[in-house]
């Protein structure tokens, strides 16, 4: 027992030492579905994502598969709160490092056809294996009144250059939650709200079939703006926002199309409604909504849907459409299905499409991931996927190619 | 503010046990399920031993600094003009995130350091398609030998060697 303590503290402090930068404020819908609470009931921001307070604090350090106490730490399993001061300031901290091949198959010039899996195709040489610093982001929360929350963190990784078009370093925000029967305010650099906020940045109902890696709204997206979200019964939610649209036309213009095309700093709109009702007999938890983000000449409507029941899975479907510049045109579809078999380990399988056009550009994606979400220590979770991902795109110069591949996401977490 | 939340978690050793085995069972399952890495392509154009290239052809090549896209067959490159008599053919494709470093669009060479930069997350490579900077753990750009002639103005890239 005491070598395979020795080996969790050695698996732990390696993955500490490893994961050293960043990309997206994640957010797991199928919490909401299955716990039937809203993403602020466990985070600082309405929208979820990002910072836990102390319920979420709390419950993320029950959620594993072996406590402190199981590695001869037993005091760490006595930890009382992730908040200082009286409750006044809340910490934490996400680091994500994913060990993945990132880029396309180029062809092998001594590959012949015969030796394919997949009929028509020639095997070809696969992108390097890498370690990809995601995420190395600090929290920190203010709560100075029961009615005013100050949040904000910066994703340090992107210092090194590591830092997706469009991608925001940082997101700051005042939160005004008075009454429940009115609405709350977001003021600041914050995430206009669009459809479900998954935690996968490369999902496409977030990007279009020509650039599947580069989503159009990137992870870690941000702008300057406010949104109001009312939720004055349980069942029904709407929010309403204003941004600029500076880091949006950044991702816009490094795509092969630029759906936005603005040529000054314009704003950016976003809506969305929500209702959840709840079955408590059957003791399902839905959501069904549709969210619309405008900005230029770019036109995002997503529709979504989603059941859950606690300690079996979830299971969402999620839509987009979009329209914008020089004819441009998408559709994605998304189908995710999760199973609890314990609180500590969830399987996921998902399947997406997604096809888009523009002048002189026509391509189609399909992706199927299959993963568990592994929480092996309070506060660690291993991710494990496979991906099989389709790219046909008449622009690219790489024409049409299948990628399947294991990765191996580490998430550290407070 | 701050009460503490009681365990829901078993801490016995037959639980300990019990969770070490579903968990790994868990992970094993899924990559058994998972089947084997793939990695294939169906392209258009063939596979070439040399390709040959003559600056008239490209007006962006006529002066030191500049740089065209060309697809070779099936070996989409960069080829660009590093010094009067001096050429380098490098992968048009980012090793980090698979961007297309086109001339003009996400394809930037910086003819003062002779250096080429992907500007989807600007990772940097030299002449040569050595990695330099940015995002971590990139891999070198395929670079393939350029022999041109200075009077005539032709060039061949050779496609089966390594610079």
């Amino acid at each position: 027992m005491k070598s395979l303590q020795r080996l969790a503290l050695w698996v732990a402090g390696g993955i500490v030492g490893l994961a050293i930068a960043p990309s997206d404020a994640a957010a797991l819908p199928r919490m909401s579905l299955t716990a039937g609470s809203p993403c602020a009931t466990c985070h600082v921001s309405p929208q979820g994502a990002g910072a836990r307070n102390e319920i979420g604090w709390g419950s993320e350090l029950f959620t594993r598969a072996f406590g402190f106490a199981d590695i001869g730490l037993p005091k760490l399993d006595e930890q009382e709160s992730n908040t200082l001061l009286g409750g006044k300031v809340m910490i934490g901290i996400d680091l994500r490092a994913q060990l993945a091949r990132l880029g396309k198959p180029v062809a092998d010039p001594a590959a012949k056809p015969a030796d394919a899996f997949f009929s028509g195709y020639t095997p070809g040489t696969k992108p390097d294996l890498v370690y990809i610093p995601m995420q190395f982001q600090p929290y920190l929360t203010v709560l100075p009144t029961e009615w005013l929350s100050v949040a904000g963190s910066f994703n340090i990784s992107t210092l090194a250059g590591s830092r997706y078009p469009g991608q925001s370093p940082w997101d700051a925000q005042v939160i005004l939650h008075g009454d429940p029967m009115l609405p709350q305010l977001r003021l600041g650099m914050i995430q206009p709200t669009i459809g479900i906020r998954h935690d996968d940045h490369t999902m496409l109902v977030r990007a279009d079939a020509m650039d599947p890696r580069r989503p159009l709204i990137p992870a870690g997206y941000a702008e300057l703006g406010a949104e109001a979200a009312w939720h004055p019964i349980s069942w029904f939610r709407v929010e309403a926002g204003g941004f600029t649209n500076t880091n949006l036309r950044e991702a816009s213009e490094a795509r092969a199309a630029d759906p936005v095309r603005a040529t000054a700093d314009g704003l950016a709109y976003s809506g969305r409604i929500s209702l959840m009702p709840q079955f408590f007999d059957l003791g399902l938890n839905t959501w069904f909504g549709a969210s619309y983000f405008g900005s230029g000449e770019l036109s995002l409507i997503n529709a979504f849907a989603g059941v859950g029941r606690n300690e079996i899975g979830s299971l969402q479907v999620e839509m987009s459409h979009s329209t914008g510049a020089g004819d441009y045109t998408t559709t994605a579809y998304m189908a995710l299905a999760s199973w609890t078999p314990k609180e500590w380990l969830v399987v996921e399988a998902r399947g997406e499409m997604a096809t888009s056009q523009a002048t002189g550009i026509q391509a189609s994606t399909k992706q199927m991931v299959l993963g568990v979400q592994f929480f092996v220590l309070p506060y660690l979770e291993l991710r494990p996927e496979y991906r099989l991902i389709h790219v046909r795109n008449e622009s690219s110069a790489t024409n049409e190619y299948i990628l399947g591949q294991y990765t191996l996401q580490t998430h550290l977490f407070f | 503010m701050s009460k503490r939340i009681p365990s829901p978690v078993d801490h016995s050793r037959r639980g300990f046990l019990r969770r070490l085995c579903v968990g790994a069972g868990g992970v094993a399952g899924t990559a058994a399920l998972a089947g084997c890495e793939v990695a294939e392509v169906r392209q258009s154009g063939e596979v070439l031993a040399s390709y040959d290239f003559d600056i008239a052809d490209h007006a962006d090549l006529g002066t030191v600094g500049g740089m065209v896209s060309i697809d070779a067959g099936v070996q989409p490159l960069l080829l660009i003009r590093v010094a009067d008599a001096e050429f380098a053919a490098l992968a048009r494709i980012c090793t980090h995130q698979a961007c297309e470093m086109l001339p003009g669009s996400l394809g930037k060479w910086d003819k003062d350091k002779k250096q080429l930069t992907c500007l989807c997350h600007n990772s940097v490579f030299d002449q040569a398609g050595k990695y330099l900077t940015g995002p971590g753990g990139v891999a070198n750009l395929a670079s393939f030998p350029v022999s041109f002639d200075a009077t005539t103005g032709k060039g061949s890239i050779d496609l089966g060697g390594t610079a």
